[in-house]
């Protein structure tokens, strides 16, 4: 599951950068299906995505490669065709949706000279509105498909809906599939104190599912998505030595415990972001042999999400400095 | 005693008239001699041979002075944008007024009567030869005056205005206001210079002079409503005008503008102002206000003394007969209805340069366009609930609630409103009570006018009401203030609303 890359500008890194390899960030997250999605409508070929599409059971899978359809820079003409291609389709609909949300973000995270403030907030909001009609139009198309929902708690966040409309779609994904991945991350974000929640609300929720969640789940990794969205809230020494807390740190540790050190943790399309939101919180606590463990399992799949809160424009370096430190802490 | 009283301000007005118009005089005596002095030096720069850059720069500054002082516009109108002519065949009973107490004070009758928008009333003559010569006598009646006052209130108002006719103040306005106009557009062009400077300060001098003058004039125009229509009624009037305008300035702001920039129009606008002007309660609001205006000092600036000031004068004359006439000024006009609707018609076509065409009810307005806004304010609200609560499945209002219940209501507001953090302590409290109070009424209003047979109406307590259901109206402010003050109103709202909980 790809959150999106805000841009952040640099963190500090704890060490200075050496010199390193390029270590390209795959968005298919190393899944060969993914990898060939991508490809396919790289060339334009979208019959193909949708009959890859098609074969997809699984709710969480099927929402990871919605985003591998959507998580798309621009206009490309693919989705278009698709939609004409295949007319009342939910899944053409549906990347449509999705693809307006990404693009509604880039409108509000860019820097670019031409656009004021006040033009970028408009336009956001006028593509979120696209979205989400396109979304509801999926919806209705295939009623039983948690997916649109779980884009509908993004776009709810992005037009400050507020919290009530927030858990009634989040419970209507939810309510179609009990444990999707998407929708919980999503709804962790609209619950941040950074979009109208609050902390305590945020980790109420985290808890909450943490604890209920069957063993093996990746659904804990909203522990360390919780704790990361708060150390992204303070600043100075707070902030520097937030995960090396020992409470903090045991809490993340059994939340890992839950998930992905799990012997049921099944490695998943997108199963390498909840390792990196680990691994994240693992390195910055010094918790090298945790960190370290991690690293392992990750190899070169590193995810932007969440080594772009370190280093905006260059997640990947983030990611090997750290990578590098643990090693060097581990022997 | 009144009449020495009288005399003796017009003496007094009368020498300061003389020295104004003195530095009138001595303005333009002063222009045109820094023009000749500089056309001097060119010329004799010219002759001479040594015609430097610094010359050019002085050539600039007496056009720029020519320019000021010779603005050759024609004699403005200084009529008011939006207005109704009133004729004397249209609107009898109104000109019979006028005509009476404009004879009681021996006055000239005005010749032209507008109805304007506002709440207020003037007098001026239209001036002609830049100002030498004198027009017509024009007087203005603010709609907004006539809405609230009543008769013998009007009469002291009138009796005021044509205490300026009476005293020939009008004659002075208008060449004292062309001089003014003339310095300060001198003083535009010459911009920052040395020359720019020195007329400022001298602007400034004769402003200081003028201002003391109206305020004077001003006293002197009271002491005829006083004599006409009596300290009590003179009394009344005033605050009553003082306050009303605030009110207005309210109405426009919370329920008028919201309209215009939807492409609506309220019929009723005046009526509203009634309305709001009566509401109980608006009425902590309204008395603020009054304590501010009164308490407020007069300005060296000001046109008019404060109205403390101004009534503090009036309380010491003699007390003037009494001639109760309790009807609405209003029902002087042939038909009123009509009036105020053409009146909202035309300041809301001004207003919004005519994009304002769809009329609306009071109730159609809370319906269709407050509606969203509480709406808003009430999802705000549920949010900040179950923010402060922590608890992602409960509803927001139940969360409220609960921590109304247990006096959390500062965290609550302090979501809410940001900046609560930065208020001095003493208004902590009570923006935290407004706020509370605001975002509250939002909330339970909205909830109760989602339940079945529940409507949005019109309210003057605030922006919209909800009517139809059990709890709405009048108990709805009840229960919120209620809710508000401890945990029995809390129980209270919670019976009311149906969210009765066994809190922990």
């Amino acid at each position: 599951m790809q959150l999106f890359n805000r841009g952040k500008r640099a963190e500090p890194l704890r060490q200075q950068p050496e010199p390193r390899p390029e270590l390209p960030i795959d968005p298919a997250q190393g899944d060969p299906r993914g990898e060939r999605l991508r490809a396919e409508l790289a060339a334009g070929n979208w019959p193909a995505a949708s009959q890859l599409l098609g074969s997809v059971s699984d709710p969480d899978d099927r929402h990871f490669y919605i985003a591998l359809c959507s998580d798309w820079p621009g206009q490309p003409e693919w989705i278009d065709q698709w939609v004409e291609g295949d007319p009342g389709g939910a899944t053409p609909l549906l990347v449509r949706g999705a693809h307006a949300i990404y693009w509604a973000w880039e409108a509000r995270g860019s820097a670019r000279a031409e656009h004021t403030q006040q033009e970028a907030f408009e336009v956001f909001w006028q593509r979120l509105q696209f979205a989400e009609a396109s979304l509801r139009e999926a919806a209705a198309q295939a009623p039983a498909d948690p997916t649109p929902w779980a884009y509908l708690v993004t776009s709810c966040r992005g037009l400050q809906l507020g919290l009530e409309e927030l858990r009634h779609r989040f419970q209507q994904a939810v309510g179609r599939y009990p444990w999707h991945r998407a929708a919980h991350l999503q709804m962790l974000q609209g619950l941040s104190h950074k979009w109208g929640g609050s902390h305590l609300l945020m980790f109420n929720f985290a808890r909450e599912i943490s604890a209920q969640a069957p063993p093996g789940s990746s659904l804990p990794v909203l522990i360390a998505a919780a704790h990361i969205e708060h150390w992204l809230a303070l600043d100075g020494d707070e902030q520097a030595h937030y995960f090396e807390r020992p409470e903090i740190a045991a809490e993340i540790r059994a939340a890992a415990d839950r998930s992905v050190r799990h012997p049921a943790f099944r490695l998943q399309p997108g199963w390498p972001h909840a390792c990196n939101s680990f691994a994240f919180c693992f390195a910055l606590g010094d918790d090298f042999t945790a960190a370290r463990q991690q690293f392992e399992v990750i190899g070169d799949l590193v995810t932007n999400d969440p080594w772009q809160h370190l280093a905006g424009d260059d997640p990947a370096g983030a990611f090997l400095a750290h990578r590098q430190r643990t090693y060097q802490h581990t022997g | 005693m009144p009449r020495q009283e009288l005399h003796a301000t017009r003496r007094s007005l009368r020498s300061r008239a003389v020295v104004a118009l003195g530095m009138l005089v001595g303005f333009y005596v002063l222009a045109f001699g820094i023009v000749v002095a500089i056309a001097a030096v060119v010329v004799w720069g010219l002759r001479s041979g040594h015609l430097r850059v610094q010359h050019v720069g002085l050539v600039l500054a007496a056009i720029a002075i020519l320019r000021g002082v010779l603005f050759l516009d024609r004699d403005r109108d200084h009529l008011p944008p939006v207005r109704i002519q009133l004729r004397p065949e249209q609107e009898p009973t109104l000109w019979a007024e006028v005509g009476s107490v404009a004879a009681a004070v021996r006055a000239p009758r005005p010749q032209v009567v507008y109805l304007v928008h506002d709440v207020n009333a003037f007098v001026y003559q239209e001036s002609r030869l830049l100002g030498l010569r004198p027009g017509r006598m024009v007087l203005g009646i603010g709609v907004g005056l006539l809405t609230v006052l009543r008769v013998d209130e009007l009469r002291a108002v009138l009796a005021h205005e044509f205490g300026h006719l009476s005293s020939g103040d009008t004659r002075l306005g208008p060449v004292v206001y062309r001089a003014q106009e003339s310095i300060q557009r001198t003083i535009v062009h010459l911009k920052d210079n040395l020359l720019g400077k020195l007329f400022a300060g001298y602007l400034r001098l004769f402003m200081r002079l003028t201002m003391d003058i109206s305020r004077r004039q001003e006293l002197a125009a009271d002491i005829n409503a006083v004599r006409l229509g009596g300290q009590a009624a003179a009394t009344q009037a005033l605050q009553a005008v003082a306050v009303t305008g605030g009110a207005f300035d309210l109405l426009l702001r919370q329920y008028v503008a919201p309209l215009w920039e939807s492409g609506h129009w309220p019929v009723d606008l005046y009526g509203g102002l009634r309305s709001l002007y009566a509401e109980p309660a608006r009425a902590v609001e309204l008395g603020a206000l009054r304590a501010a205006l009164l308490a407020a000092p007069t300005d060296r600036w000001d046109s008019h003394p404060a109205l403390g000031e101004r009534l503090r004068f009036i309380a010491s004359l003699p007390p003037g007969p009494i001639r109760l006439d309790p009807r609405p000024a209003r029902t002087l006009l042939a038909d009123p209805d009509v009036s105020e609707r053409r009146m909202a018609e035309q300041l809301s076509a001004l207003a919004t340069n005519g994009q304002a065409r769809t009329p609306v009810s009071w109730d159609e307005a809370a319906q269709q366009v407050y509606r969203p806004v509480l709406q808003q304010r009430a999802t705000a609200m549920a949010s900040a609930g179950i923010a402060v609560g922590g608890d992602w499945r409960r509803g927001g209002l139940e969360q409220v609630l609960e921590l109304l219940e247990a006096d959390r209501g500062e965290a609550l507001a302090r979501r809410l409103l940001p900046t609560l953090e930065q208020a001095p302590a003493e208004e902590r409290a009570r923006l935290t009570s407004q706020v509370l109070r605001h975002y509250l009424r939002a909330a339970v209003a909205t909830e109760l006018a989602g339940r079945p047979g529940g409507r949005w109406v019109a309210s003057w307590a605030e922006l919209a009401g909800v009517g139809g259901v059990h709890g709405a109206g009048r108990q709805l402010e009840e229960l919120v203030d209620a809710a508000l003050a401890g945990p029995q109103g809390v129980a209270a709202l919670r019976r009311e609303l149906g969210l009765e909980w066994a809190s922990i």
